[in-house]
């Protein structure tokens, strides 16, 4: 097994009622160290650092957003980046434990059933697309739209943030509906 | 005798225990947001085994599988919840007809625990819903394809679905919410899988 750490800085309250795009909770410490246990091959472990790494450059609404990502030993049995083996069919799921509002343990998983890729290959899912979504849940983020439901503009599936994903995809660039969110929480 | 006695109040105690529901506003809740596979109609028409009009007969209780390898008993969200329904089938679109099926939906209720999965349309019972479902790794029960392969038929008969959610259509078309007959739609699937194998 090896650990993944995170560390994030927030600085701003929330005022969930004005913020559309909200889960309605948050991690409450600011700023708040988030260590995740995380049971990949090396490759796919360096898939997960980049996913943290391109929300690590998005800056607070200060501009002074820090999310480091760097290996420790660290292990206990909170906030786990691992496998499962899912009855139902999403390709990844993130949990939460709220307690009074705020995110105390999130465990993030990806499916056993479908097969896995760094990078974009025919028939299979890339894992920092999908790890990167998750993570955006982590942090609060909503999806922009929910698959048959409306969506707005034609550019919502190019979102992070966008409830599905497609095989043979790599979707890893922060949109605007990405980052604004980020921004609006934090 | 008395000591018959004290064991059956210890049983009777136990089991009273083991039955009460705590308060729904007590229990803890666990939320859980997912990322699910997209499919064009035309790729949702083709992994479906099954694609069926049904209505809930019955729900069963809500259980709990491992959502991560080596779970920690103490974390609910190592967990999923899972609830399993009863289908009466009215009409088959694909597959194998049968009278009933078995279909897992997640999410549901524990005795102290919520489990809330945001994404997809939770069936109740005595609802009527057009579902694309595949066999997974199980013969006994169904699973949906994607979150929005569960389709609920209101009272009227109609049903709400994308404008990206038909032949010809994909996901970087801006999208509206369509409203029609279920029947209609049913018609539209039935047409395109009878091309499709003619093909």
């Amino acid at each position: 097994m090896c650990w993944i750490t995170v560390g994030v800085s927030w600085t701003t309250a929330v005022n969930s009622s004005d913020i559309r795009n909200y889960l309605g909770f948050r991690w409450e410490t600011t700023p708040c160290i988030v260590m995740w246990n995380c049971d990949y091959e090396t490759d796919q472990r360096e898939a997960v650092r980049a996913a943290m790494s391109e929300w690590n450059g998005v800056a607070d609404t200060d501009g002074s957003g820090l999310v480091a990502s760097y290996l420790t030993n660290y292990v206990d049995s909170l906030n786990e980046v691992n496998w499962a083996y899912f009855k139902s069919s999403p390709i990844a799921r993130t949990r939460f434990n709220i307690v009074d509002g705020y995110i105390v343990d999130a465990t993030i998983s990806l499916t056993l059933m479908v097969d896995w890729s760094v990078g974009a290959t025919a028939g299979a899912y890339d894992i920092q697309s999908a790890v990167q979504h998750e993570l955006g849940h982590v942090l609060g983020i909503a999806h922009c739209h929910e698959s048959g439901g409306p969506c707005s503009l034609g550019s919502c599936p190019n979102n992070v943030m966008s409830p599905t994903f497609g095989t043979n995809q790599v979707r890893t660039t922060l949109t605007s509906y990405d980052i604004t969110t980020y921004q609006s929480i934090y | 005798m008395k000591k018959k006695l004290v064991l059956v109040f210890v049983i009777l105690f136990a089991f009273l225990c083991s039955a009460c529901e705590i308060p729904r506003e007590e229990k803890s809740t666990v939320y859980s947001y997912g990322l699910w596979p997209y499919y064009t109609f035309e790729e949702a028409c083709e992994v479906a085994d099954l694609i069926i009009v049904g209505t809930v007969k019955s729900v069963d209780k809500t259980y709990l599988v491992p959502a991560i390898q080596n779970p920690n008993p103490k974390s609910p969200s190592h967990y999923m919840a899972l609830t399993d329904l009863t289908i009466s089938v009215e009409k088959t679109l694909k597959g194998v007809e049968q009278k009933e099926i078995r279909y897992t939906q997640e999410g549901g209720e524990t005795r102290d625990t919520i489990y809330v999965c945001d994404e997809i349309y939770e069936l109740k019972e005595g609802e009527r819903a057009l579902l694309f479902l595949s066999e997974g790794d199980s013969i006994i029960t169904w699973s949906v394809i994607t979150n929005y392969g569960v389709i609920p038929v209101d009272q009227n008969g109609k049903i709400t679905v994308s404008s990206t959610f038909f032949p010809g259509k994909s996901e970087d078309a801006r999208s509206v919410q369509t409203q029609m007959d279920v029947d209609a739609y049913a018609e539209v699937i039935s047409t395109y899988l009878a091309t499709a194998s003619a093909e």
